[in-house]
């Protein structure tokens, strides 16, 4: 893995290679744009081109040797002045033991893993560089807190941070960063990945449709599929219920919509290890919300010409029965709604009460009009 | 790997050795240690990737030679608890035998191509010291050091030298230790007027080193490390970025009410003075009349202190406030006998002197 052989990010790396080439580059970044489209990625081998000690460049594209002593180290894991910094590090602060592993990027992290740091002049390299992942979880504290270092690092210093939402930055830490944005991922290269991972044509290309070019995304999905989660199989019952959806099933169906987040969830923790609990059982809601909104979307889009792009292309006679009692502006109301849905999933409200509002939402309310 | 360790030499190296390994760290392999045998030693490695450790451990025997990453509170432990004095260490790909007479301990390693390097001490030293001085030195300077700034430089300790002295000079903002070391030579032609910041962590594990203390310390400047040898033991350390405070203004040279002190009975009266302060009204009072010197502390709505002392002072009368506690520091690392206590007007600073190389600065509080 090298900076080259990132697809996708041209853009991105394009901004990068100028400001290297030009001997300008800025002290902190912003990577922004959605989970799972490679910021990471970027962002690590980025760091390695900075901190590689015999830099290659060829056709005014540079990127790092990869046999130098610090690329091999970096490779290692165990380069001194690689810092990857994340929220589950806190258990090892030090008044972390035992601690669980939090939902927001506390204080204590950014202080003992960022401010002590910097001041550390570079050991093996040049450079020092810091890659914040999560930074749309920051709390307010903690970004206070950085916004010194950001502001004036030491020279050696590049401080990047990784972010899927920008609005939960504040604007003291947008001005003090270049922002480099993210585009989603095309289509064709999601499905040739899974396919590549052992998934079928049409589950790679659901998935592929879903994910909405998000790669990371799609690929766990995979692997949860890949470990029989049966998301799939949960998704089409789910949208033959959505599709005809009575008032009184509601509840029956947020019931069971639970059973199966939960059952999602346990099948996620397994395959990962290291993050939350909570997190991942607020991921395995959030995607089955996800499904519904792509399904709402679909109604949405089924009368526009480009119809034949629909995300659950396979089970169309559901959409179509979905479009009768839906017209384009209420479907469309219908997905800000569930956008609602995922915030108050990640701002803690109760799931079950989740669920029912939102299936009771979409139940047909011709009989009781709210 | 083959090797036949005495029990006593590996348990002393790894006393060192385990200091430097983090407790917790999210990179396992920095909880291990690195055993390396060649033909003609074995070298011990630790690094928390800022401070790397490598011990030349004696009383060895090279049966094969080899390299093994082994966690380090495991292998401390089995040489802690054995009892026989010779233990044998065999490596093959990654999984470590130890046996001693009636024992065998099998560990998994990890792989020996990715621990981090540890520097060794190579080539002539710039600077060299003789280890009890600096020991000494470090004693009268570290605990002055800020223990979490978001002023980098103040974080470590500041070595400048200049000719044949070494400065060790350290401050958190309300107080300044600085402390001459003379040098065991006269340094090398690069290094005469060399400055840098050395951390806190490295400047503690510099003191817990053994040796007697004439033995000499030999220390090189490498880009933004600092390799620092003293007989089997070479600590390196990455440098402290920043800029140390211009220290030299803040030292007082125009004050004319001097008075000597016996180092004991003033540790004394302070800490008993102390006795009745509170944490919001953290501060004793110094009032020095003729021949006599009054400390006393307040604790409000609880009561108070009063230590007296007889002194030899012709001059102005004066009352000043200091935190007991940076007081307190700097008395228990006075050596000598007796200092001087130098003051100027109430809201200036304190300058407190032991012989010709130590001197620390305190800023007064107001008692209002």
């Amino acid at each position: 893995m090298s900076l080259k052989d990132i697809f996708c990010q041209d853009n991105a790396i394009s901004i990068l290679q100028r400001a290297y080439a030009s001997d300008k580059s800025p002290h902190a970044y912003i990577f922004a744009g959605a989970e799972g489209i490679g910021k990471f990625k970027t962002a690590r081998e980025w760091a390695r081109l900075l901190l590689c000690n015999s830099i290659v460049t060829e056709d005014g594209f540079s990127d790092s040797c990869g046999s130098c002593q610090s690329c091999r180290m970096f490779d290692a894991g165990s380069h001194p002045d690689f810092h990857h910094i994340y929220k589950e590090l806190l258990e090892f602060t030090t008044d972390g033991k035992g601690r669980k592993p939090p939902l927001k990027f506390p204080i204590d992290v950014v202080r003992e893993f960022v401010i002590d740091k910097v001041s550390n002049k570079p050991g093996v390299s040049q450079r020092k560089v810091f890659v914040l992942t999560e930074g749309e979880k920051l709390n307010i504290e903690s970004q206070n807190c950085l916004l010194k270092v950001l502001e004036e690092p030491p020279e050696y210093c590049t401080i990047i941070l990784l972010c899927a939402r920008m609005e939960r930055l504040l604007p003291t830490t947008k001005s003090r960063c270049q922002i480099i944005r993210f585009l989603p991922i095309a289509e064709e290269r999601i499905i040739d990945k899974l396919k590549r991972m052992g998934l079928n044509g049409r589950k790679s290309q659901y998935f592929a449709r879903l994910a909405q070019g998000s790669l990371g995304q799609a690929c766990q999905w995979a692997q949860l599929e890949l470990a029989d989660a049966e998301l799939y199989q949960t998704k089409k019952e789910l949208l033959s219920s959505v599709a005809g959806l009575e008032y009184a099933d509601a509840l029956e169906l947020a019931e069971w919509l639970m059973g199966e987040s939960k059952k999602i969830a346990a099948v996620w923790a397994e395959l990962d290890e290291n993050t939350s609990k909570k997190d991942i059982s607020r991921r395995a809601a959030k995607t089955l919300v996800q499904v519904i909104t792509s399904a709402l979307h679909d109604t949405m889009t089924l009368n526009l010409p480009r119809s034949e792009n629909l995300i659950n292309f396979d089970q169309k006679e559901q959409i179509k029965k979905l479009a009768q009692r839906l017209g384009p502006e209420e479907a469309a109301e219908k997905i800000a709604g569930a956008y609602q849905t995922m915030r108050w999933i990640e701002s803690a409200v109760n799931e079950r009460l989740i669920f029912e509002q939102l299936l009771l939402n979409l139940a047909v309310s011709d009989k009781i009009k709210i | 790997m083959k090797v036949e360790f005495s029990r006593a030499a590996l348990g002393d190296a790894l006393g060192l050795l385990t200091s430097v390994v983090p407790s917790r760290t999210p990179k396992p392999i920095l909880r291990c240690v690195r055993v390396m045998g060649s033909e003609k030693e074995v070298r011990v490695f630790a690094t928390d990737l800022e401070v790397g450790i490598n011990i030349l451990v004696s009383e060895v025997q090279v049966k094969e030679v080899g390299d093994v990453v082994i966690p380090a509170d495991r292998l401390a432990a089995i040489v802690r608890e054995s009892t026989d004095d010779v233990l044998s260490l065999e490596a093959e790909e990654g999984t470590c035998q130890i046996k001693g007479a009636d024992s065998q301990f099998t560990i998994y390693g990890q792989e020996a191509e990715q621990y981090p390097a540890v520097p060794g001490f190579e080539g002539r030293a710039d600077i060299e010291v003789a280890l009890g001085t600096l020991q000494a030195g470090i004693a009268q300077s570290l605990f002055a050091t800020a223990k979490e700034s978001t002023r980098y430089a103040l974080n470590g300790v500041l070595w400048e030298i200049s000719g044949k002295k070494l400065l060790l000079v350290a401050t958190d903002g309300r107080r300044l230790a600085r402390c001459r070391v003379n040098l065991a030579s006269a340094p090398a032609q690069e290094t005469a007027a060399a400055k840098m910041i050395v951390p806190a962590k490295t400047m503690s594990l510099l003191d817990k080193l053994g040796g007697s203390d004439t033995d000499v310390v030999g220390i090189k400047l490498i880009d933004n490390q600092v390799v620092i040898g003293c007989g089997n033991v070479v600590i390196s350390s990455t440098l402290v970025e920043g800029n140390f405070p211009k220290y030299e203004d803040i030292i007082p040279t125009d004050y004319e009410k001097k008075l000597r002190l016996p180092t004991e009975a003033v540790l004394s009266a302070v800490r008993r003075s102390a006795l009745l302060t509170t944490e919001e009204s953290r501060g004793i009072k110094l009032s020095i009349g003729r021949d006599v010197m009054v400390f006393s502390g307040r604790a409000p709505e609880t009561g108070d202190a009063r230590v007296e002392m007889p002194v030899d002072y012709k001059a102005e009368p004066v009352e000043i406030g200091f935190n007991p506690q940076f007081l307190i520091d700097v008395l228990r690392v006075i050596k000598a006998e007796e200092f001087d206590l130098e003051l100027g007007q109430q809201d200036r600073p304190g300058l407190i002197k032991s012989g010709a190389n130590f001197l620390y600065v305190l800023m007064p509080i107001n008692l209002g």
